[in-house]
C-alpha cells in the first residue's frame, strides 16, 4: 500500500509513518464566567511504523479518543509536532486520503439516508480518475472471471451526477469490491444501513474508511458496542486486512483483551500521559508499569482453568470458601479528573508504590529489553 | 442443597399484539438457593434483562407476562399481580441494580434524599433519620466521603459512584434476592473489578442471593456459582460456573466460549458464531439455535429440545438435540 519501499531501508526514521512528539492538547471551557482547561493530552510521544498495528488502552477519559481524533486531523492540536512520513502534517486532501478512521458506534457513524454504495463512494471522490482506474485494474487481474458490469447501479444517479457516468460505473465496481472484501454481499449495495445488524454495519463502516487505500486506519473502539459473537467477527476481520494489505493501524480500545489479539505494540495511556510502551507479547507477560499490572490484573478471565483435569472436584466445590472464585484484583480510587491533574506522576495517587520521588514527573525512560516505561519504580 | 429463596416457574413475556407480536422469554425457569450467586448470560436481545423486569413487576401494563415466581415459600401468579401487590415484594424481598446509572437515578435530587426515599417510604422512618441511614449505606457501600456525596446530585459523580449508589439504594430494605442488571458494563475495567468485589462482599456479608444478568462471560467466571445461558428467549444451558466454563454441554455456551477474546490464551483465531439470532415473533417449535450450529441436523428442526439432566451428577442442564460430551466440546474449542 504505502508507496516507499520498505523492504532494503535501513533507517529508522523512512520506515516510519506517524511520528508524535511532545502532543498537547487542552480544552477549554466557561462555566459561570470561569475558564475551565481540561487537560486532554499531556505530552504525548509515539511513533508508528510501516505495517505496524498500535494498540492504544486505557480508562475512559485518559485522552485516547482525543488523540485518534488529533491524528485524524478532526481536531487541532494545542502544542507539539506530528510528522506523517517525515514531513509535518498539514491536512489537506491529499493527506486526508493516507489516514482514514472506523468509529465506536456504527449507529450513529452511517448517514440513514445515504445507501451502502454511496456511504462508501463518499470518500472516493478524493481518488483521481487514474488513483481509481489503478485500482480497477488491481480487482480486474486478481479476479478476472467476474463480470463487474452487471453489478446494481442503486439509486446514486441523483447524488453523483457531476461525475462521468464511466467515473460513477468504476466507483461502483471498486464500491462492490470493497463489501466483498469485508465479506459482505455487493448487492446490498443498494440498501440503507437501517437493514443492516449492528456487525454489518460495522463492516461498511470499514469498507467507507479502506476505499481511499489509506497508508494509516485508525479504528475507535470498533468494537466496543457489539455483541461477543459479532465482535470476534470484525476483530478476525481486522487481523485479515492488517495481513493481506500490509495496512499501519492505530486501534483504540479499552478491551485489553482484544488488543491483545490484533496488536503487536500497545501504548498504555493514563491521564493524557503514555505510562508503557511496549511489544504485545512482552506487555501481557510480564507488565513493567504498576498501571498496567493493574489494568491486566483488573479483567476478569473467562476460562478459569486450562483444560478440564485442573477443573476442582465439582462434589467438594460448595465447601470451599466463596473468595476463592474471585480472580480479581481491585486497584484502589478512580481516574483523576483531568481538568486538575496531580502533579508528578499521574499515576501516583492509586499507585502502591508511591513515594515522595512521585511527585517530580518520570520521564518516559527505555527499559533494557527496549521497552518505555514512565516510572521511577518499574516492577 | 440448601432452602431455595427464589424460584420462578415457566415464565412467558410476550410484548405486542397480533401479527406484531414479540415472544421475549418463552418458557424459563430458573431456581434461587440462599446465598447463591446466579449468573444469566446471553447475546443483546436475547431476553435476559425481559426476566429480570418481570421477577421486579417492571414490565408495562400492555406486555403479557405469565408465570409464577415463589420467594421464600410465598407465592405469586405473575399473570394476575397488581401494583399494590408488587410494592410488598420490592425492596423488602427483591430489590435490583440497574444498568445505566444516569438513566436510573432521578436528576433532580441527591443521593442521600433518593436513598432516604427508599427508606422512609417502607419504614416509616422519619425523615432525618432515614437521612443518616442514607449515610450509613453508602459507607457500606464504601463510597468516598459518603458525607459530601449525599448531599450530591448524580451528574456529580463518576460512573463507578452512581453504581455505588444505586447499590446501596437496592440494600436499603435488606432483601432476600438482589437483581444486577449488568452493573459493570458502562464502567472501566479497575471500577467494575471494584464493584465486582463490593458485590460480592456485601453479598457474603447480608447473606442475599444473587442474581447477575450480564453479556460478559468474563465477569460471570468471576463472580457466579451457577449460570443460566440464554439463546433467543428460552434458557439452552444451565449449570455450575466450572463445568459451564470448562466443558460446556450446549454448542451454543461453547460457541460463545471460543468467541470471546481471552487474556490468557495466546494470540490466535477468534471465531465468530455465523448469522444472526432468530426473531422472536412466533413460539419454538425448532432448536432456536439450529440454523447456527455447527452440528446442526434435521433432528434439530423436528422438535424443541427440552431442558434435560447432563452427566450422571446432575451438575447441568442443557438443550440439545446433540449434547457436547466433554472430549467432543474440547475439539469444539
Amino acid at each position: 500500500m504505502s508507496e516507499v519501499n520498505i523492504e532494503g531501508v535501513n533507517s529508522e526514521t523512512l520506515n516510519t509513518i506517524l511520528q508524535i512528539n511532545d502532543l498537547h492538547k487542552t480544552f477549554v471551557t466557561r462555566s459561570r464566567g470561569r475558564k475551565i482547561s481540561t487537560f486532554a493530552l499531556r505530552g504525548i510521544s509515539l511513533s508508528i511504523k510501516h505495517g505496524e498495528a498500535v494498540g492504544i488502552v486505557g480508562e475512559s477519559g485518559c485522552g485516547k479518543s482525543t488523540l485518534a481524533r488529533l491524528i485524524a486531523g478532526l481536531e487541532s492540536s494545542t502544542r507539539g509536532s506530528m510528522l506523517f512520513n517525515n514531513s509535518p502534517m498539514k491536512f489537506s486532501k491529499a493527506l486526508r486520503k493516507k489516514i482514514s478512521m472506523v468509529f465506536q458506534d456504527p449507529y450513529a457513524s452511517l448517514n440513514p439516508r445515504m445507501s451502502t454504495a454511496s456511504c462508501i463512494r463518499e470518500p472516493m471522490h478524493l481518488l483521481s480518475d487514474e488513483e481509481l482506474q489503478k485500482r480497477l485494474q488491481k480487482i480486474y487481474e486478481e479476479h478476472p472471471e467476474e463480470k463487474w458490469e452487471t453489478i446494481p447501479r442503486g439509486l446514486i444517479k441523483k447524488f453523483f451526477l457531476k461525475f462521468e457516468s464511466k467515473r460513477a460505473l468504476a466507483e461502483k465496481t471498486y464500491a462492490s469490491n470493497l463489501l466483498e472484501l469485508v465479506q459482505l454481499r455487493p448487492e446490498w449495495s443498494v440498501r440503507y444501513p437501517h437493514e443492516f445488524s449492528g456487525g454489518q454495519r460495522q463492516r461498511i463502516g470499514i469498507a467507507r474508511s479502506l476505499a481511499t487505500s489509506p497508508e494509516l486506519l485508525i479504528l475507535d473502539e470498533p468494537v466496543s458496542a457489539l455483541d461477543v459473537s459479532v465482535q470476534a467477527g470484525i476483530i478476525s476481520l481486522l487481523g485479515k486486512l492488517r495481513d493481506e494489505n500490509n495496512l499501519t493501524m492505530l486501534f483504540i480500545s479499552h478491551d485489553l483483551r482484544i488488543v491483545k489479539h490484533l496488536c503487536d505494540r500497545v501504548v498504555v495511556m493514563y491521564l493524557g500521559q503514555v505510562m508503557e510502551d511496549a511489544p504485545s507479547e512482552l506487555l501481557f507477560s510480564n507488565p513493567r508499569h504498576p498501571y498496567t499490572r493493574a489494568l491486566i490484573a483488573s479483567i476478569p478471565k473467562a476460562k478459569l482453568y486450562d483444560d478440564i483435569d485442573s477443573v476442582p472436584n465439582l462434589d467438594n466445590a460448595e465447601e470451599s470458601d466463596d473468595d476463592s472464585l474471585i480472580p480479581i484484583t481491585v486497584l484502589k480510587g478512580e481516574i483523576p479528573s483531568p481538568t486538575n491533574p496531580p502533579q508528578g506522576c499521574p499515576f501516583r495517587t492509586r499507585c502502591e508504590k508511591a513515594t515522595d520521588a512521585c511527585l517530580q514527573q518520570p520521564p518516559l525512560a527505555e527499559m533494557t529489553d527496549g521497552r518505555l516505561v514512565a516510572c521511577h519504580f518499574p516492577y | 442443597m440448601s432452602e431455595t429463596v427464589l424460584k420462578l416457574e415457566n415464565l412467558f413475556v410476550t410484548y405486542g399484539k397480533k401479527k406484531r407480536k414479540t415472544y421475549a422469554v418463552q418458557d424459563v425457569s430458573l431456581e434461587l438457593s440462599k446465598g447463591e450467586t446466579l449468573g444469566i448470560v446471553g447475546e443483546s436481545g436475547c431476553g435476559k434483562t425481559t426476566v429480570a423486569m418481570a421477577m421486579m413487576g417492571l414490565l408495562d401494563a400492555r406486555t403479557s407476562v405469565e408465570g409464577k415466581l415463589t420467594i421464600l415459600d410465598k407465592e405469586y401468579d405473575l399473570s394476575k399481580m397488581s401494583h399494590k401487590d408488587w410494592r410488598k415484594i420490592r425492596g423488602e424481598k427483591i430489590a435490583m441494580v440497574f444498568q445505566d446509572s444516569l438513566a436510573a437515578l432521578n436528576p433532580l435530587k441527591r443521593i442521600g434524599e433518593q436513598i432516604a426515599e427508599a427508606i422512609y417510604v417502607k419504614d416509616k422512618m422519619k425523615k432525618s433519620e432515614a437521612r443518616e441511614r442514607a449515610i450509613e449505606l453508602l459507607r457500606l457501600v464504601e463510597m468516598p466521603d459518603a458525607d459530601r456525596r449525599a448531599r450530591q446530585y448524580p451528574h456529580e459523580c463518576s460512573g463507578g459512584m452512581r453504581q455505588r449508589a444505586m447499590i446501596a439504594m437496592a440494600l436499603a430494605n435488606e432483601p432476600d434476592v438482589l437483581i444486577c442488571d449488568e452493573p459493570t458494563t458502562a464502567l472501566d475495567v479497575t471500577v467494575q473489578a471494584q464493584i465486582l468485589d463490593l458485590i460480592k462482599k456485601l453479598q457474603v456479608k447480608m447473606g442475599m442471593a444473587m442474581i447477575l444478568v450480564t453479556h460478559d462471560l468474563g465477569v460471570v467466571s468471576a463472580v457466579t456459582d451457577r449460570v443460566d445461558v440464554m439463546y433467543a428467549s428460552k434458557i439452552v444451558e444451565s449449570g455450575t460456573t466450572e463445568h459451564l466454563m470448562t466443558c460446556p454441554s450446549h454448542p451454543y455456551t461453547s460457541d460463545l466460549l471460543s468467541a470471546m477474546p481471552d487474556i490468557n490464551a495466546p494470540r490466535g483465531e477468534l471465531h465468530a458464531i455465523p448469522g444472526v439470532p432468530p426473531t422472536l415473533n412466533r413460539q419454538f417449535e425448532w432448536c432456536p439455535y439450529g440454523q447456527r450450529c455447527k452440528f446442526h441436523t434435521n433432528e434439530c428442526d423436528e422438535d424443541m429440545p427440552d431442558l434435560v439432566q447432563i452427566g450422571e451428577n446432575g451438575i447441568a442442564l442443557c438443550a440439545c438435540v446433540h449434547p457436547l460430551l466433554k472430549i467432543g466440546s474440547a475439539e469444539a474449542r
